[in-house]
């Protein structure tokens, strides 16, 4: 069903959101006379759309630059190369002012939080910030809004003059999705916002962010670090590996018919409730280590701990190419994973 | 999509809710100081030590509000310049009564001793100076000594600190380098000399002792603070004030500074006693202020020619070094409080 649905939209793509490219490298500075020594290629060159409405689950290993390409599309770190465009504007060639008013469109949730409240804030100022800034509501229409916007997130208004440490986990979480809904944005990048979360709670935190985005037809960008946390929200998901996309695709293939070997690998993580299939289904276990983002291998980055790589994998660097309709996967060898 | 966009949400029905905590009830002091300063307040009026220290600090400020009433200014022009009564080497004893120069009688001098002529209460120390006059009026000095150079070493350091870690890169290279250079040198020595070399330009008085205290005090404010912002700046509260579009003023100000200041507040109360007593090791070296200014450490350098004999002329050093000693114990006891308070180890135990 969700297949028929996604293919409609791919056909029609209203896309919101486009990154074209993107590039994070971190100088890496040593010494007296801070020479430049190397780089983190944290984000090193990733493109695709994310289309009006729906949630894009980004997944990968701790450490693959999930956060970092969340940041630099929202501009928080300058790209080192490459473009994000919101609505057809191409956010990296805006600076200061211009900048700063693009930011009511696209916001934030936050993995932690604890770390993402200001202690010394109230919720009602915490939430009542974005309003500040921008001057979108002063007096008492602002404590109006603060109040709404604390109680479309399951939060009684009346605790607006608390501080954050007075909450649980859970309720900060909301305090945080109540500031990144403050100036109706139109897109929110989730970076693992349910990561942090007790088990019972996160899927009350999933059940609001799913019924917010109805509510205002909000676009995410869902970060997590493993397929079975996306897998209930995310319309589409796209697989990253030190800094690259390896596979993107409608949810339902990805699950069901990876072809790329690192989300094969990444699926074999997860247990499968069913005991036939599971008895049934091709593991790949990964061996070694993450490479480091400062020296990533040559050719296919995943070429030193693929189970299928040859000579080729290490030499070139496979296209990032649309293998079949809205499934986009980034291996030489992609036909043969076929079912 | 897009008119969805601009229309207020609606709460959703199934939001999840958790059940309502019930928050504890805020009182009113909490409600004012916000949550930090409150557990700072509570933690300063409930720690015993803390206590003393308090009271310890407030006496000497009273004491120093009410110089005037406590002893009136001999030279009305001049109430820092301690009356002498003669000009003899000799230490008078405390109770010896006092012939020259006596100040006017305070309005407590009657009920209290019962004598109708001052006498000087704590002796004289050596060129006849009075003693608890000195004490008195010096208390005045050692506040004002103590904030101005606490205040101005705060401002260079958090100044420098701030600058350093918010801009990062070079500046901050160039300004820690610059830093540790004044690290280097012996903290006494380099205000000694300084002062010396600064009170012939500027002429004798509390100036040369606080600008050379302040030159060479800033660096460990510098430090903890720049410290403390370049992990504060970390922190995802700060990227989120920047995603809500916060300017860079805004966000310094308002999440950074507030966040970042209590550590090198609680260093620069404990360090007010330290301070003092480096004010007055440079007056008991003879540098700083003239002689015959009410400063404690000049009495206690009056007894210097007397260190042989101090069994016998006691009071010329008990009583002021009794004055500094509380002083500093004062600050240090309630920076050790603030600093317990503010221990993040310790902080888990007073708060979930
Ligand atoms: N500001 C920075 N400066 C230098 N290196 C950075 C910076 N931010 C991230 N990195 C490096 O970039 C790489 C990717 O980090 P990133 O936080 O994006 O990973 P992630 O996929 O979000 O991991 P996690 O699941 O742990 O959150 C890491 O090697 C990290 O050390
Ligand atoms: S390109 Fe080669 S190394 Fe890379 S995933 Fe495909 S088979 Fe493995
Ligand atoms: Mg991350």
């Amino acid at each position: 069903m969700s297949m028929q649905t996604t293919t409609e939209t791919v056909r029609s793509p209203d896309v919101l959101l486009r990154v074209e490219g993107l590039k994070m490298h971190f100088p890496v500075y040593r010494g007296v006379f801070r020479s430049r020594v190397g780089e983190i290629k944290a984000v090193d060159g990733i493109t695709f759309d994310i289309l009006r409405g729906e949630t894009l689950g980004l997944v990968g290993e701790s450490g693959c630059g999930k956060s970092t390409a969340g940041r630099t599309i929202l501009q928080l770190y300058r790209p080192t190369a490459g473009s994000v465009y919101l609505d057809g504007e191409d956010l990296s060639t805006l600076h200061g002012e211009k900048l700063r008013q693009h930011r009511r469109k696209m916001q934030m949730i936050f993995q932690d939080p604890y770390a993402s409240l200001d202690p010394r804030m109230t919720i009602g100022e915490i939430v009542g910030e974005p309003l500040d800034v921008h001057q979108t509501a002063r007096g008492k229409g602002r404590r109006e809004r603060i109040a709404h916007l604390l109680q479309v997130v399951g939060l009684n208004p009346l605790y607006a003059g608390r501080y954050p440490h007075e909450f649980s986990g859970g309720q900060r979480q909301r305090v945080g999705i109540a500031r990144a809904l403050a100036l109706n944005p139109s897109f929110i990048v989730c970076d693992e916002p349910i990561s942090a979360l007790d088990v019972s709670i996160q899927a009350q935190v999933v059940n609001l962010l799913e019924d917010i985005q109805k509510e205002m037809g909000l676009t995410y960008l869902f970060i997590a670090h493993d397929l079975s946390m996306v897998r209930h929200i995310s319309t589409r998901v796209a697989v990253m590996y030190l800094g690259k996309l390896m596979e993107l695709s409608d949810r339902s293939e990805v699950y069901v018919d990876p072809l790329h070997p690192y989300t094969q690998s990444l699926l074999s993580a997860i247990p499968i409730p069913d005991p036939v299939l599971e008895e049934r289904r091709k593991r790949i276990i990964l061996t070694g280590d993450v490479p480091s983002p400062a020296n990533p291998p040559s050719g296919c980055v995943f070429h030193t701990r693929c189970p299928y790589a040859e000579a080729i994998c290490g030499e070139t660097i496979p296209a990032w190419r649309e293998i079949h309709s809205g499934h986009w996967v980034a291996c030489h060898f992609a036909e043969r994973f076929k079912k | 999509m897009s008119a969805a966009n601009q229309s207020t949400p609606v709460p959703p029905e199934n939001a999840g809710v958790e059940p309502d905590i019930q928050l504890r009830k805020l009182n009113r002091m909490e409600r004012v100081l916000g949550p930090e300063f409150y557990r700072i307040f509570r933690g300063v009026i409930t720690n015993p030590l803390s206590i003393i220290g308090t009271s310890l600090i407030l006496f000497f400020v009273l004491v120093a509000i009410f110089a005037a009433q406590i002893v009136p200014p001999a030279t009305p022009t001049n109430p820092y310049s301690i009356p002498r009564d003669g000009f003899g080497t000799t230490p008078l004893p405390p109770g010896t009564a006092w012939l020259r120069q006596a100040p006017p009688l305070p309005f407590w001098w009657k009920a209290i001793t019962g004598k109708d002529k001052w006498f000087h209460v704590l002796g004289t120390t050596s060129g006849q100076w009075d003693i608890f006059y000195g004490l008195v009026w010096g208390t005045r000095t050692a506040i004002i000594v103590g904030v101005l150079i606490e205040g101005l070493t705060l401002m260079i350091g958090i100044i420098i600190g701030a600058v350093a870690s918010f801009y990062g890169g070079w500046v901050d290279e160039i300004l820690m380098r610059f830093t540790e250079i004044f690290m280097a040198f012996p903290f006494i020595m380099a205000a000694l000399t300084l002062s010396a070399i600064l009170t012939p330009i500027i002429g004798r008085g509390i100036w040369p002792p606080t600008i050379a205290l302040v030159v060479f005090g800033w660096m460990s404010y510098a430090r903890l603070i720049r410290g403390d912002i370049l992990s504060i700046r970390e922190r995802d509260f700060v990227t989120a004030a920047r995603v809500v579009g916060a300017n860079d003023s805004r966000i310094l100000f308002s999440h950074i500074i507030p966040n970042a200041i209590y550590p090198t507040l609680v260093l620069a109360s404990m360090d007010i006693g330290t301070i003092v007593i480096s004010f007055a090791a440079l007056s008991f070296l003879g540098i700083g202020t003239e002689v015959g200014y009410a400063d404690w450490g000049q009495l206690i350098s009056f007894a210097r020619n007397w260190i042989p004999t101090l069994s016998q002329y006691w009071w010329i050093v008990i009583y002021p070094g009794i004055a500094l000693i509380l002083f500093v114990l004062g600050w240090n006891l309630v920076g050790d409080a603030l600093r317990d308070i503010m221990d993040p180890k310790l902080r888990g135990q007073i708060r979930r």
